[in-house]
């Protein structure tokens, strides 16, 4: 029985790491960026906990999973240029309309 | 020793949520100070998990390539310059393509690096061509809040792991395991749920419940089609994805049948449905984006300064 | 008929007439507005007639009381009933008020017709008429204090509707505030007087309380519910010192200063004190009270008159003259002769303020003597009949004034000889001063204010003041019998019917008058006298405002003090105003400095937490999804933290 634990563990770190960077990067593309490795990070754990119970459902939902992030990525790139093309800026504090 | 085992963690990642929070860009951004607080840290980690873990191979694996994927992704949220940031992350695909190779996922690893890095990374490349302003500009010089980002990352991602690793004794395994590190056991557990017996037994076992719904695994002949005459048309298949032998899973070496024809086969019959759907869903991600992309965008007549960085930040109270 | 249905339908029928005049008149009546309250006063009034008839005088009972039904009942111990008492007080009162409400109705249809009236005037003004019999038939008609209470507050209200008619006037406004503001004063009393008579008796009709009180229980505070019951008829008839409301009263119309301020409301205050003559002569010192009141009033008011030049004015100070008469004629026990004066009065009174409305009709709204003159030949039946009045008024021998004044003059000279002289030099003022105001209205050379085209009035006008001028002659004689050989001229004497007829209402007061004050050469010598002196103040006025009109100016210039001090009316409106108005003003502000600052203060430092709550969470909304997004991910964590420590 593979052990899981150290695949968990690595898979968190990334999924942390990946959401740090998303709240605190400024840039767009950076914070997108950060999405996709937590992508990473739950793409691992997945693997590993479908490793766990001897089958292969972790790695099929890993599979639909990367489809979804790529549809994600595409039409949120497509999105974050028409944003660009708004505002002349990757920045993301420049929206905030919201204020208040 | 669970509970040492769960303290040191803790005391590894607050030493690794620092290196990182030095590292975030900013006016403190002090990358040398970094990397003497986030690097040992790491190290720290691997050993840890050698020495607490129980790895039946593929140990050194793992350390190389996830140290490789750790401090990859660090880079990425921590460097001022999102090409970099692009750069690293294909560094950090390929890290975890290989983890994935080492647990016997071939396929995922090489769909992996085909559709990110080939297909999203090079898309995300582009539009930082396309988007991005030239020389630094402000926004990626100053994280917004690195601190309170850092400390509620690590402690959430501490909070998960804390818990898989900090657990009150169970049973022992009926199993002939031998290894006392198995001890603080939800794997234990789930496992004896997945295979009373443990997996040493190639011989008839009774079936547990998941193994009514999933099949006997395969025996020696090696799984086949010919459980469907079990009456359960889609179900009925075997679906153990290691050695037909069912012993060593940490083989790096395939079985009779690789992993891509397990995972075919497994998605052409019992998650068919799913596949449609998700080729549904790509066409109509596809059609959004070609909306999107005709979309004439004026720019807006009044493009408000951006403020200075951390301005937005500093306004707001705590959160 | 029996006299308990007149007495129902009495004051139902203004009140019906008011309320069709109000609904209707606007949309449906318009010119015939004033029918349904002629009609419903003029029914009344035939019923107050009819009623008078029937009564008949000594058959039966000399009360009759008709209960008319069970108002409402507090706890289990006591009823309050609207209930009537008709007894001969009621009759007279009955009749003069329904009379003369009658002629000023009539006389109103023309003189609010045409420019007298603002927006949605003509019908407003009946049905305040109407509301106003009504409340006058209740107030008379009641059989309990209850009753009184409600009429007596219900006149008021009128009076402050009719009073600030022309209400976008700002001076006629304030007028009304005044007369309903300064009228508490003394409904405070009266009500208090109520309370403290219930209290001590445990009822409130008239019959139960009067009986209880000619037994002998109550004791040492029967005075006092005098005295409380007094200050309610001090402010209501204007005497000193609530007398300021009656001459700023002038600015409503003049067909009400007629009605309300002359012959009706004003007399409510005597008919009460007469009504409960049975608790003011218990004690001799509060009709001694009553009696310096009325007399030192009448004295008052008429020094004033002597230098107004206000047609209108000169009047209501004349009235309050008047009626301080009949407060004398009360407080030394000669109650049927202070009736008999109201009932005198009402007649010239009326026609006085009538003829004045008149006046001011021909002259445009002017009513200031300076402004006009002369006006014999362009106002003639005016004229006729206003002399009429003031000859009555100045008690001109022969005349109703002339009866009813010496009855008084002559009780008052039996028991309080001070007043009684007052009396006498009041007489005199008072000859003098309404011819004055003759004189000066109508002789001399005619001057007409620029612009009018000053004509007489119509016959609507004019038959009222006939009718009232013909009352103002004979009224007089329902008190003065025929003795021949004796008396007055050899032929005539007081107290004759109308006296006879009242005897039972006011057995109170006879039963405590001192020996009689018939009889005696003394008497017939006072009526010559009074004669005379009338006589005397209307020469010694032609001669002064129409022989040497340079007379005037030249008193004046002589004493100018004490002419401006009489001017001033002795500076009472502002004496109240620094003492009472002034304070109750700072007061005031005080409470809203108070309201303003320190309750609204303190809401305002409530509602500051709410306020600060929302400043604080505002900025959480930068509208930067970052920050949403660590917010979120605390709560997140805080989550997890908790579950998996559990």
């Amino acid at each position: 029985m593979p052990e899981p634990s150290a695949y968990v563990i690595l898979g968190a770190l990334l999924f942390a790491m990946g959401l740090v960077g998303f709240l605190s990067r400024r840039n767009l593309i950076v914070m997108f960026l950060s999405t996709e490795v937590m992508f990473q990070g739950v793409l691992v754990n997945l693997v590993a906990l479908g490793r766990l119970h001897e089958n292969l459902d972790g790695q099929i939902f890993a599979l639909f999973l990367l489809v979804i992030a790529a549809v994600e990525a595409g039409l949120g790139l497509g999105l974050v240029v028409l944003l660009y093309r708004r505002r002349e800026t990757l920045d993301a504090d420049v929206w905030s309309n919201m204020k208040g | 020793m669970t509970g040492s085992f769960a303290l040191i963690l803790y005391a590894l990642f607050a030493l690794g949520g620092a290196g990182v929070y030095l590292a975030l860009p900013g006016t403190r951004s002090l990358k040398t100070a970094a990397a003497l607080l986030a690097l040992p840290a790491l190290a720290g980690l691997m050993v840890l998990l050698a020495t607490r873990v129980v790895f039946e191979s593929g140990l050194a694996y793992f350390i190389i390539f996830g140290s490789i994927a750790l401090v990859a992704t660090a880079r990425v949220i921590t460097h001022e310059k999102p090409v970099y940031s692009a750069v690293y992350f294909v560094l950090v695909v390929l890290a975890i393509a290989f983890l994935l190779v080492v647990q016997q996922a071939e396929f995922l690893a090489v769909a992996l690096v085909v559709v990110y890095a080939g297909a999203i990374l090079v898309t995300y490349v582009f539009v930082i061509m396309l988007a991005q302003q030239s020389g630094a500009p402000a926004y990626d010089r100053r994280a917004r809040e690195p601190l309170f980002a850092v400390l509620l990352g690590f402690l959430t991602m501490a909070t998960v792991a804390g818990r898989v690793t900090d657990l009150p004794r169970e049973r022992a395994s009926p199993g002939g395991r031998t290894d006392v590190a198995r001890d603080f056991s939800p794997w234990t557990q789930a496992s004896q749920l997945s295979s009373p017996g443990g997996r040493a037994n190639a011989g008839v076992r009774p079936p547990s419940g998941r193994e009514q719904e999933y099949g006997r695994p395969p025996g020696p002949e090696g799984p086949g089609y010919d459980r469907a005459t079990s009456g359960r048309s889609t179900h009925a298949v075997a679906q153990r994805d290691f050695t037909a032998s069912g012993a060593q899973p940490d083989s790096l070496a395939s079985a009779d049948m690789g992993n891509t024809v397990m995972v075919g086969r497994v998605m052409l019959t019992r998650y068919v449905i799913a596949l449609e759907i998700a080729g549904v869903l790509l066409l109509v991600a596809m059609i959004g984006a070609i909306a999107m992309a005709r979309k004439r965008v004026p720019a807006d007549e009044y493009v408000p300064p951006a403020p200075e960085p951390g301005a937005a930040g500093r306004t707001v109270a705590p959160f | 008929m029996s006299i308990e249905t007149y007495a129902k339908l009495l004051p139902l029928l203004p009140l019906i007439g008011a309320v069709l005049a109000g609904a209707f008149g606007r949309p449906l009546l318009r010119g015939w507005t004033p029918l349904p309250v002629i009609l419903g006063v003029g029914l009344s009034f035939a019923c107050s007639i009819a009623i008078f008839m029937s009564y008949g005088g000594g058959h039966q009972a000399s009360q009759v009381p008709v209960p008319v039904y069970s108002w409402f009942a507090t706890g289990s111990r006591d009823t309050f009933n609207v209930e009537f008492l008709i007894d001969p007080l009621a009759i007279i009162m009955l009749l003069t008020v329904t009379g003369v409400a009658l002629l000023v109705v009539i006389y109103s249809r023309d003189y609010m017709r045409h420019d007298h009236h603002p927006v949605r005037g003509y019908e407003r003004f009946f049905a305040y008429l109407g509301l106003f019999v009504f409340s006058m038939v209740m107030l008379v008609l009641g059989g309990n204090f209850l009753l009184l209470y409600l009429g007596w507050e219900a006149v008021g209200l009128c009076s402050y509707l009719l009073i600030g008619f022309y209400y976008d006037k700002p001076s006629a406004a304030a007028a009304a505030k005044k007369a309903f503001l300064v009228n508490r004063v003394g409904d405070f009393g009266f009500g208090l007087g109520i309370l403290l008579i219930y209290l001590t008796f445990g009822s409130l009709s008239y019959e139960t309380v009067f009986n209880m009180v000619r037994d002998g229980v109550g004791g040492e505070r029967v005075p006092i519910i005098a005295l409380l019951l007094f200050c309610g008829a001090v402010g209501k008839s204007a005497q000193l010192p609530l007398h300021v409301w009656l001459p700023d009263a002038m600015e409503g119309p003049s067909p009400v200063s007629a009605l309300i301020h002359a012959a009706t409301m004003v007399t409510a205050g005597v008919y009460m004190v007469a009504r409960c003559g049975v608790i003011f002569t218990a004690s001799e010192g509060v009709m001694t009270f009553v009696a310096v009141v009325g007399g030192v009033t009448a004295l008052f008011a008429a020094t004033i008159a002597l230098t107004q030049h206000d047609m209108k004015r000169i009047l209501a100070y004349s009235t309050i003259s008047q009626l301080g008469y009949m407060f004398l004629g009360l407080g030394v026990f000669a109650a049927d002769s202070a009736v008999f004066h109201l009932f005198t009065h009402a007649f010239f009174k009326a026609l006085l303020f009538l003829g004045a409305g008149s006046v001011m009709h021909a002259m445009g709204g002017i009513i200031d003597l300076r402004e006009f003159g002369g006006l014999r030949k362009v106002l003639p039946w005016t004229y006729r009949t206003v002399a009429i009045g003031c000859f009555a008024l100045a008690g001109f021998p022969l005349l109703s004034g002339f009866w009813s004044k010496d009855e008084i003059i002559h009780a008052a000279l039996s028991r309080q000889p001070v007043l009684g002289v007052m009396a006498i030099a009041t007489a005199l003022l008072t000859a003098f001063y309404t011819f004055r105001m003759f004189y000066r209205c109508f002789h001399g050379e005619k001057r007409v204010p620029p612009g009018v085209h000053a004509h007489e009035s119509g016959a609507w006008m004019l038959i009222p003041l006939v009718i009232l001028s013909v009352g103002a002659i004979f009224a007089g004689y329902a008190n003065a019998r025929l003795d021949p050989g004796h008396g007055f001229l050899g032929l005539f004497a007081p107290h004759g019917w109308f006296a006879h007829f009242l005897e039972p209402s006011v057995s109170a007061f006879k039963a405590h008058a001192g020996p009689s004050q018939h009889g005696g050469l003394a008497q017939f010598g006072l009526m010559y006298l009074s004669g005379a002196l009338a006589i005397i103040g209307i020469v010694a006025a032609y001669i002064v405002y129409v022989g040497r009109p340079q007379i005037p100016s030249r008193v004046q210039a002589a004493a100018p003090r004490l002419h401006t001090l009489l001017f001033n009316k002795y500076y009472i409106d502002e004496l109240y105003d620094r003492v009472i108005v002034r304070p109750a003003r700072a007061i005031g502000r005080t409470c809203y400095a108070v309201d303003t600052y320190a309750i609204d203060g303190l809401l305002w430092l409530i509602t500051a937490v709410p306020r600060g709550l929302a400043l604080m969470l505002r900025t959480l909304q930068q509208g930067a999804l970052q920050s949403y997004g660590l917010a979120m991910l605390a709560g997140f964590a805080i989550i997890l933290l908790w579950v998996l420590s559990n």
